[in-house]
C-alpha cells in the first residue's frame, strides 16, 4: 500500500515536471518572413485563433452551414482571415449580372419622368 | 431646394465619373504578344440565380483539370446572406481543390500576357456605379487587338464581347481584381515572388506541404537568389521529415542573406534536435554578433547560455 502511494506520487511529480519544463521552441513558419514589420515571435497565436473563430461565426451568421463554415475558414490563410474579419458585410460580394426588379423600375420611371411621359418622383423635371 | 441639392450631387457624380474615365490609360498591346488570342476550350456553365462566383470559378478549375460543377462549388463560396461570393473565398476554394490561386499584380498588360499564356482569368467587375454597385464575376477567355475587345464568359453568355475601354471602367471599379489558377508547380506568366510565397504559405497553413513545395521548387528556378524562397522550401522539407534537405536549404538561405533570422532560428533548432549543440551555439552566436537584440534569436539563448557571451 505504502509502495503504491509512493509510486503514484512519483508518477505525479514526473508528470508535473514535464508540464513545467520549458516548451521546446517551434519552427518558424514561412509566413514569418512575409509580414514585414511584424515580429513572428510576438504574434499572438491566441488572437489568430480567435480571429479565425470570429470569421467562422460571421460566415455562419450569413447562412453558411456550420460544417462548411469550418472547412471554408480552414482554407484561408492567417493574412486572409485578418483581411476578412469584421468586413464580410462590406466587401464586394459578386452575385447577379441582372439588375434587380425594383432598381430597374426606379430607373425606368426616372427616365420616363425626365422624358415627360410620367411624373412619379417629386424631384424630376421634364425636358419637354 | 431639394432639386438644387440633387442637381449638385448629380453634377458631382458626373464629374467624378469623368475624372475616372479620363485617368485610365488606353490598353496597348505589347509587341511580344499575338494580335489575337482565344481559349475556346474553357468550360462554360450558364449562371443560375446569383451564382456568378461558383460558375466562373468552375470554368477556371475545370480548365486546370479539376472535375467540378458550380453546384459543388456553391457551398464552398456562396454567401446566402450577401447573395454573392467574396474574392478571398474564391482563392480558398481553389486551394481546397489542390490548385494554386494567384491574384494578378499588374494592370491591363498582365491580363493580355496571361491570356496569351493560355490562362483564363476571373475578373471582378462593377456593372453599376458606386452608389448602385452591381458586383459581378466574369471569365476572360481571349482578346482581339484589331477590334479592341475582350472575349469573356459572363452570366448566361458563353461568348460575350466587351470593348477594352468599357471593360477598363468596370474593372477599375472592381479595384482591378483578377485571379487565375494553376496546377502547383506551374507558374503564371506574370508571377512575382512575394505573392507566390504568400500562396505557398497559405497552402502550408492548410497542411498541403507537397503542393507548397512544388510552388517553391518552380519559383527557385526563376529566383535562385531568393533567401526567403530557400527558407520556405527548407520548411516544407522539414515538414516532410527530410531533415538533411531542410538543413541544406536553410544553410543556403543564410548564405544568401545572413540576416534572415527566421532561417537561422530554424537551423539552430534543427541542430539542437539532432544533438549537435556546439554547431547550434556557434550558429546562434554568429547571428547575435550581427544583431545582439535580434528578437527571433535572443529567446534561444535561454537554453543555450554559451551562445550569449
Amino acid at each position: 500500500m505504502k509502495f503504491a502511494k509512493r509510486l503514484v506520487a512519483s508518477a505525479l511529480v514526473v508528470s508535473m515536471l514535464g508540464l513545467t519544463a520549458p516548451v521546446q521552441a517551434a519552427m518558424l513558419p514561412t509566413d514569418s518572413v512575409l509580414s514585414v514589420g511584424q515580429n513572428p515571435q510576438q504574434r499572438d497565436a491566441v488572437a489568430a485563433f480567435m480571429a479565425r473563430e470570429d470569421v467562422r461565426q460571421q460566415l455562419q451568421h450569413l447562412g453558411v452551414d456550420p460544417q462548411q463554415a469550418s472547412e471554408r475558414v480552414a482554407a484561408l490563410s492567417d493574412a486572409e482571415i485578418a483581411d476578412l474579419n469584421g468586413k464580410i458585410a462590406d466587401l464586394p460580394a459578386a452575385g447577379s449580372d441582372v439588375l434587380g426588379v425594383l432598381l430597374f423600375l426606379f430607373i425606368l420611371l426616372l427616365v420616363t419622368d425626365i422624358l415627360g411621359l410620367t411624373k412619379v418622383f417629386p424631384f424630376t423635371r421634364s425636358v419637354r | 431646394m431639394q432639386r438644387c441639392f440633387l442637381a449638385r450631387q448629380l453634377a458631382g457624380v458626373c464629374l467624378l465619373a469623368l475624372a475616372a474615365c479620363s485617368s485610365l490609360e488606353p490598353i496597348t498591346l505589347p509587341q511580344s504578344l499575338p494580335p489575337r488570342v482565344s481559349l475556346p476550350s474553357v468550360a462554360f456553365f450558364p449562371q443560375q440565380d446569383n451564382w456568378c462566383g461558383p460558375a466562373s470559378l468552375a470554368s477556371l478549375l475545370v480548365h486546370a483539370g479539376i472535375s467540378v460543377t458550380p453546384e459543388q462549388l456553391a457551398p464552398q463560396v456562396f454567401l446566402p446572406g450577401r447573395q454573392g461570393a467574396l474574392n478571398l473565398e474564391l482563392l480558398a476554394a481553389s486551394r481546397r481543390h489542390g490548385l494554386m490561386p494567384y491574384v494578378l499584380q499588374g494592370d491591363n498588360n498582365a491580363l493580355l500576357q496571361e491570356l496569351a499564356a493560355g490562362h483564363p482569368i476571373l475578373v471582378l467587375l462593377d456593372l453599376g456605379m458606386p452608389p448602385l454597385s452591381r458586383w459581378h464575376y466574369a471569365v476572360l477567355t481571349g482578346y482581339d487587338s484589331a477590334s479592341r475587345e475582350f472575349q469573356m464568359i459572363s452570366g448566361e453568355q458563353a461568348n460575350s464581347r466587351i470593348e477594352w475601354a468599357v471593360f477598363q471602367r468596370l474593372w477599375a471599379r472592381g479595384q482591378n481584381w483578377a485571379m487565375l489558377v494553376t496546377v502547383p508547380g506551374t507558374l503564371p506568366a506574370t508571377a512575382e515572388l512575394m505573392p507566390l510565397l504568400q500562396q505557398g504559405a497559405a497552402l502550408e497553413q492548410m497542411g498541403r506541404f507537397i503542393d507548397a513545395g512544388k510552388i517553391y521548387a518552380a519559383a527557385a528556378k526563376r529566383w535562385p537568389q531568393s533567401a526567403a524562397l530557400w527558407f520556405a522550401s527548407g520548411n516544407v522539407a522539414y515538414r516532410a521529415g527530410d531533415r538533411a534537405a531542410a538543413e541544406a536549404r536553410w544553410q543556403q538561405a543564410l548564405l544568401l542573406d545572413a540576416d534572415l533570422a527566421a532561417a537561422r532560428h530554424n537551423l539552430v533548432e534543427l541542430l539542437r534536435q539532432q544533438g549537435r549543440h556546439a554547431e547550434a551555439a556557434r550558429l546562434l552566436k554568429q547571428g547575435l554578433l550581427r544583431d545582439p537584440q535580434q528578437p527571433l534569436l535572443r529567446p534561444l539563448t535561454d537554453s543555450m547560455p554559451s551562445a550569449a557571451d
